[in-house]
């Protein structure tokens, strides 16, 4: 089986290109951390695979890097419903407790909620925990669901952490 | 005739229809200390077929009572097809499976589902006392089939798995050769998968949700998305919100085969690899080409990967000390001719003789016994398909463990064993 170097070198479009080439080829390109808070249903979503490769790709030293910069996207005031859910979606796998004070206000937002929990469901901490509760106390109706629902799974996977 | 035509025609009687299951003791000839009533969670392509298979067992004591379907069309049209083969009226149609799982006159619920939609009907079936038949893959994450093969036992609920090569004589042959050693020591095991055999476009544009279609209830617990006709029915299975691919569509099938084999029902492997290529944009988000091998704690390799020749069947083929035995569902080949007619001593393994699936789940029904594919092996044949694609995005080795059903040091595979639920739906009772 290839190792993951060449596999990457295999699949390098620039592979036979010199350096200064792949410079001017980087100049031309966008930043994929500006175009996926441009996110859209049917779109293109090539700039959000390079942002989930590098999260799958990361090691754990690099994790607290990465949500910094995830975390940015949900601050771009042009950032989409389509791209904050991206964005969720990645930090549910890198994610730490640094990610409650943005996302615990949409726990009893009508339109975030499911995506703050699509984060917070799989982040340990207590300071997630706090946040759950605090959001269930006030919820009603469908985001009171959610908000058992992701509590609940908390309880039965974390060790009773929640 | 089209769907608007035929939901015109059949919306009256639809709408008319309020949910009464007729007992099964005034529905016909069999004895009702005989009949299984059966209820029908998912009637499109798998589930008419599993419908049929059902009908076939009429004259063992099977009635269907009611279909569910979020969409009309399709639960319409596997009524029509239940109430011309009984040859009676009054099948309960619905679009809430809770209509199902939940009533008093149905003793099992076959799930026929798109594969997200897999869990939350089960359990509740399994909760509200009913045994189940759950089309493969068993369920959509690791966690889903823990939480599953929990409630059966707790509930004491018979539950079959839809991977139907368990039933298949070939099959057995095979396993009954590795089980028993007759290949000798196993060091390797290649399994192929067929490609996608559906594609699309760089980009989709948002489509009207067809009339008769509750597609709210079809996205169900995955995360909201406009409808388009290539999201929803056969093609769910490219987009990893709501299945995970060929990798669980017909890796369930063989790397099943591969488990059985090894005497892996109720374990799996320790460690596993992968290098797959996925779509970089577009619909569909599973892995257009598979390559993971996994290996079990005995140092045996399986290797899964799809398969280049346009041939829509996997295979799965045993290395062994004494040459190779392949099986498919088309033929049985090895190295040596007399490895394809062994006659079993005394005392030899040997597998249970299914010859039809869904009628041994009807017979475990009736004994309490556990069917050939109960839903706890399903759980394990689901979980490697599901490491397989986990260490496919993950491109670096994984260590498994078995017992715990946790990855040993790596945690963001760990936080891939399962995903938030969109709300209300939740697994927790």
């Amino acid at each position: 089986m290839p190792t993951n170097s060449e596999l990457r070198a295999a699949n390098d479009p620039l592979r036979s290109a010199d350096v200064d080439q792949r410079m001017e080829e980087f100049k031309r390109a966008p930043d994929p951390w500006m175009e996926v808070a441009r996110l859209t249903h049917g779109g293109d979503r090539s700039f959000a695979y390079t942002i989930q490769s590098l999260v799958w790709d990361a090691a754990p030293s690099q994790y607290p890097a990465l949500e910094k910069k995830l975390l940015e996207v949900l601050k771009q005031p042009d950032c989409t419903d389509v791209g904050r859910e991206f964005v969720c979606h990645m930090l549910a796998l890198i994610g730490s407790e640094a990610c409650v004070p943005a996302l615990a206000p949409w726990l009893t937002d009508e339109q975030r909620s499911d995506m703050a929990r699509y984060a917070l469901e799989n982040i340990p901490g207590e300071a997630v925990d706090r946040a759950l509760h605090a959001a269930l106390a006030t919820a009603q109706g469908r985001i009171r669901d959610g908000l058992a629902s992701t509590i609940a799974a908390r309880q039965r996977w974390m060790g009773g952490r929640s | 005739m089209n769907r608007r035509t035929f939901l015109r025609s059949t919306g009256m009687a639809a709408a008319a229809s309020t949910f009464h299951i007729v007992p099964s003791r005034v529905l016909g000839a069999d004895a009702p200390s005989r009949q299984v009533t059966f209820g029908f969670v998912g009637t499109g392509g798998m589930g008419m077929a599993n419908i049929d298979r059902v009908l076939k067992l009429r004259d063992q004591g099977a009635r269907i009572v009611a279909v569910c379907d979020v969409d009309r069309f399709h639960a319409e049209k596997a009524a029509r097809r239940v109430e011309t083969v009984q040859g009676d009226r009054g099948i309960h149609i619905c679009g809430d499976f809770r209509e199902l799982t939940r009533s008093p006159r149905i003793d099992a619920i076959v799930i026929s589902t798109p594969d997200h939609w897999h869990a939350l009907p089960a359990l509740d079936a399994i909760r509200h006392g009913k045994d189940v038949f759950v089309e493969k893959p068993l369920t959509h994450s690791i966690r889903e089939g823990q939480l599953l093969v929990e409630e059966l036992r707790k509930h004491q609920r018979v539950g079959q798995h839809g991977t139907m090569q368990r039933s298949d004589r070939k099959f057995q042959y095979a396993a009954e050769v590795i089980l028993n050693g007759r290949l000798g020591k196993i060091e390797r095991i290649e399994v192929l998968i067929p490609a996608n055999n559906k594609h699309c476009g760089a980009t989709w544009k948002p489509e009207p949700v067809p009339p008769g279609l509750d597609y709210d209830f079809w996205l169900g617990p995955a995360p909201w998305a406009p409808y388009t006709s290539q999201r929803t029915h056969y093609q769910f299975r490219f987009i990893l919100d709501y299945a995970g691919g060929q990798t669980t569509n017909w890796g369930a099938h063989y790397i099943d085969i591969a488990q059985w084999a090894l005497d892996m029902d109720e374990s799996g492997p320790v460690e596993v690899v992968g290098c797959g290529e996925f779509p970089t944009t577009g619909l569909f988000t599973a892995p257009t080409r598979v390559d993971f091998t996994a290996t079990y704690a005995n140092s045996v390799r399986l290797r899964v990967r799809t398969r280049t020749d346009g041939v829509m069947d996997g295979n799965v083929r045993f290395y062994g000390e004494r040459g190779w035995l392949d099986v498919s569902r088309s033929k049985l080949t090895a190295s040596d001719p007399a490895l394809l007619n062994i006659q079993f001593e005394p005392g030899e393994r040997r597998v249970t003789p299914s010859t039809d699936h869904m009628g041994n789940f009807l017979e475990c029904i009736r004994t309490r016994q556990r069917p050939v594919s109960d839903l706890a092996i399903g759980h394990r044949t689901t979980t490697v398909c599901n490491l397989g694609n986990i260490a496919m995005m993950l491109r670096r080795p994984l260590k498994w463990d078995p017992q715990h059903e946790v990855f040993i040091g790596d945690e963001q595979a760990n936080r891939m064993l399962s995903r938030a639920y969109r709300a209300p739906w939740s697994l927790y009772a």
